[in-house]
């Protein structure tokens, strides 16, 4: 069964689109701008209205709110929350699930260590580096561990040492966390390294 | 020397001020979101008429208002049924007036925070489990603080200055309805200049300092976000 099944997917700039990811698989999402890359995995979160089925382990999830869907999602712009320190940040995830403060504590500082940015968790967003931002950003992403994760363009901004550091511990978590994941990218050697598999879209088809 | 009357006036418009500045932020606030986030033209509609008291000359506004809450009011029965009365000539009246008249300066400023806000943090905010109510309390509400600041003290200066409005609804009764800017008018009237200074001079002091505070909290605020 796959853990992320797309059936007729379509709305104005997409498909129709039909998509299966396995359990604990890696693909990655080429295409040229405007494909409907960015657009296919707003659906995938809940973010746009569409035609068609999205199932999440067989569960049909068309109708279900983002907020409710699980899932891990993570930009280009990040859009931490810039009146909460970084700590904060991946808390606030947690709270939105009401777990009891000290699960959220552990859960928080737990993740923040898996993303190397634990020792950064009282600094607020606006005072740390483009990598930095990035890995708050990604324990954010992994607060409530997700089983789908969504990565639409994370490391464009990053200059290319930092991009490949960040390349080799998202591809460690990924294994260690057991999650799902579509990953867009411009970059094939980005999709090398981090996807098992690559899809191309173009004019909002798979080519 | 202040006079004992106007030691009495100033109490009654700072209480009228902070009740006036709370609810409008109570009502306002909710209606900014709702403004900045519709896309009908009704929208267009529901913020010219909250902008109306920002153009039309109080004493309109105020003599509608006077209609409206007296005694021969339509809304006089319900208000009667509801065990309440008609609120012309009361503080509470005076609330309404002043609620009113000061909606635009609150709800334009937040409506503009949220508008700059956009949808991607909260999109952000919804993949990360935040329900409707959770993404207004956590992330809209703290993001638009600066304009929420700038609301409240808009809306609560705008009340302490405020004359057209409450003299129309409220005349000039001491203890119940009548504020500073009333008892400037009435100093003035009895020619008791000395009192009229006073009551002008410190207008003129405090609208400098709430402009003054308003930007020092505004970039102490943008200074905390910087980290």
């Amino acid at each position: 069964m796959p853990a992320l099944f797309l059936d007729r997917v379509a709305n104005a700039v997409l498909g129709p689109l039909d998509l299966r990811v396995g359990a604990g698989e890696a693909v990655a999402v080429l295409g040229p701008s405007g494909a409907g890359k960015s657009t296919l995995l707003k659906i995938i979160a809940g973010l746009l209205p569409h035609e068609g089925d999205v199932r999440f382990d067989d569960r049909v999830m068309t109708r279900v709110p983002a907020h409710r869907r699980a899932v891990g999602y993570m930009s280009q712009d990040l859009h931490l929350f810039p009146h909460l320190s970084v700590e904060q940040n991946v808390r606030l995830a947690l709270w939105f699930d009401r777990e009891a403060a000290g699960e959220r504590r552990a859960r928080a500082r737990e993740t923040l260590a898996l993303c190397a940015i634990d020792h950064r968790a009282t600094r607020r967003p606006a005072t740390l580096s483009g990598g930095e931002r990035q890995r708050a950003a990604l324990a954010r992403a992994l607060a409530r561990r997700p089983r789908v994760l969504l990565l639409d363009e994370p490391f464009g901004s990053l200059d290319p040492a930092t991009r490949r550091t960040l390349w080799t511990e998202v591809g460690a978590l990924r294994q260690r966390l057991g999650m799902t994941m579509l990953l867009v990218t411009h970059d094939p050697e980005e999709a090398e390294v981090l996807a098992d598999r690559t899809i191309h879209l173009r004019d909002g088809r798979l080519e | 020397m202040i006079d004992p009357p106007l030691v009495e006036a100033i109490a009654l418009t700072l209480r009228l001020a902070a009740v006036t500045t709370l609810v409008t932020l109570l009502v306002g606030t909710p209606l900014a979101w709702k403004l900045a986030r519709a896309r009908s033209w009704i929208k267009d509609v529901v913020v010219a008429l909250v902008s109306l008291p920002i153009v039309l000359p109080p004493t309109v506004l105020g003599f509608y208002l006077l209609l409206l809450l007296s005694p021969k009011s339509p809304l006089a029965p319900l208000a009667e049924a509801l065990g309440g009365r008609a609120l012309a000539f009361s503080f509470e009246g005076l609330v309404v007036g002043s609620v009113v008249c000061s909606m635009p300066f609150v709800v334009n400023p937040i409506r503009n925070a949220f508008e700059a806000m956009g949808e991607r943090p909260l999109e952000v905010a919804a993949t990360l489990g935040a329900g409707p109510l959770d993404r207004f309390f956590t992330v809209a509400l703290p993001l638009a603080s600066p304009g929420l600041l700038t609301g409240a003290v808009l809306g609560f200066a705008h009340t302490v200055g405020e004359f057209g409005v409450v003299l129309m609804i409220g005349g000039s009764i001491p203890g119940e309805t009548k504020v500073v800017s009333i008892a400037l008018y009435d100093y003035v009237e009895t020619l008791r200049w000395e009192q009229a200074h006073l009551i002008s001079a410190g207008m003129l002091l405090f609208s400098f300092l709430v402009i003054l505070s308003m930007m020092i909290t505004e970039r102490l605020l943008a200074r905390r976000r910087a980290g």
